[in-house]
């Protein structure tokens, strides 16, 4: 590994977790060298992260003064969207409730929260998924009703935009299509609602799925991404700190049944477990 | 007056930093360094009410000031607040 990746993932670390103890010899970096660490980050949708582990650095070892305020800049920006997509979740959230529509809130906010800074997660758009195929149509119409042009997405799902963030209402949880496992999702998924996790925006309630099934959701999805557009470093720093938070709460054998029953079991014990472990030193419950 | 309340006061390396995201495109955003004194102050009087006053109270009770230096710091805060206000950092009623 190149000096710029080893340090970024030493920096990496140092945000991602309050307790990490790295070795700093390694360092000062050369002005070039940040720019290149600069732009690597911004690649993997880790700038935030990164900036989160600067206060751990002494000050001969931080980046120019010219970077740290770009870099500034872009948190700053990562923040502010972070609020419009949190309050944006409230206020769909809301509707939803008023009008018993059921839905669960996935990926976003729900794995944000679970970093020790969650505004500076870098965040995409806000996806909802919603059991009941009548609750899927429903929300559509109420955000139809709004005025607001909803549009066909991939996999049955629909998509608008609401105040500059693309919403996405799904009604399949997984990236896993094998028709051999589709009953035995639907009934994971019916199993597991006792579990879901009400999580609460400024008093307004937002279902979110159980750790169990946030854990396979985002093995698959990052599978989809794995075989399709490609992996984001953020993508393992999600899965991280979901490890991290949940660890106590899940039974990593059912876990491990699941991935063998779904045929997952070698991708996420022989890909994930390792990259995990050697790049963000935390080991996968299976 | 009131300080904006949109506006987060940042501590990056040894400076303190509040970025104003114009219109909120990234490139076009202006970052305001502050020195210690206007960092402390910036903290004092977030989410409150305040006037000239105020700021001037809470300098003759945070450092120690003599009385022949009383002119020089109401200079100073007038051009604070001066400065507050033309870099558009006061909420607008």
């Amino acid at each position: 590994m190149d000096k710029i990746h080893q340090v970024f993932f030493t920096l990496l670390r140092l945000g991602l977790w309050k307790n990490s103890t790295e070795s700093f010899s390694i360092f000062p970096l050369k002005e070039l060298e940040w720019e290149k660490l600069f732009a690597l980050s911004i690649q993997q949708a880790v700038e935030g992260i990164i900036f989160n582990s600067f206060s751990k650095l002494s000050p001969n070892d931080l980046p120019s003064k010219a970077l740290l305020l770009k870099w500034t800049v872009r948190v700053d920006s990562i923040e502010r969207y972070n609020q419009t997509i949190q309050n944006n979740t409230k206020k769909l959230a809301k509707l939803y409730n008023q009008n018993q529509v059921s839905f669960f809130l996935l990926k976003g906010y729900s794995l944000g929260r679970l970093y020790d800074t969650p505004n500076l997660r870098s965040s995409g758009d806000i996806d909802l998924y919603f059991p009941k195929i009548s609750c899927f149509k429903s929300a559509n119409q109420l955000i139809q009703s709004k005025n607001i042009l909803v549009e066909k997405g991939s996999l049955k799902s629909s998509f608008f935009t609401l105040n500059n963030t693309v919403v996405e209402h799904h009604v399949k949880l997984f990236d896993i299509l094998n028709p051999f496992c589709s009953q035995y999702l639907a009934n994971l998924i019916k199993e597991e609602n006792k579990n879901s996790i009400q999580l609460s925006i400024d008093e307004v309630t937002v279902p979110t799925i159980s750790y169990l099934l946030a854990h396979i959701q985002t093995n698959a999805h990052i599978l989809k991404h794995y075989l399709g557009y490609g992996i984001g470093i953020r993508q393992f720093c999600d899965l991280a700190r979901l490890y991290y938070h949940s660890k106590n709460s899940i039974d990593s054998n059912q876990l491990m049944e699941i991935y063998k029953k779904l045929k997952i079991y070698n991708w996420v014990d022989e890909n994930l477990n390792i990259c995990l472990l050697n790049i963000i030193k935390i080991q996968i419950p299976i | 007056m009131k300080l904006r309340k949109d506006l987060i006061l940042r501590q990056v390396g040894d400076d303190f930093v509040i970025v104003e995201p114009d219109q909120g495109v990234m490139d076009f955003s202006k970052v305001f360094t502050l020195n210690n004194s206007a960092a402390w102050l910036w903290d004092k009087l977030q989410g409150i009410e305040f006037e000239y006053q105020d700021i001037f109270k809470l300098l003759l009770e945070e450092y120690e000031v003599k009385s022949n230096q009383y002119d020089s710091i109401e200079e100073d805060v007038k051009q604070l607040i001066a400065d507050f206000e033309h870099y558009n950092l006061i909420e607008k009623n």
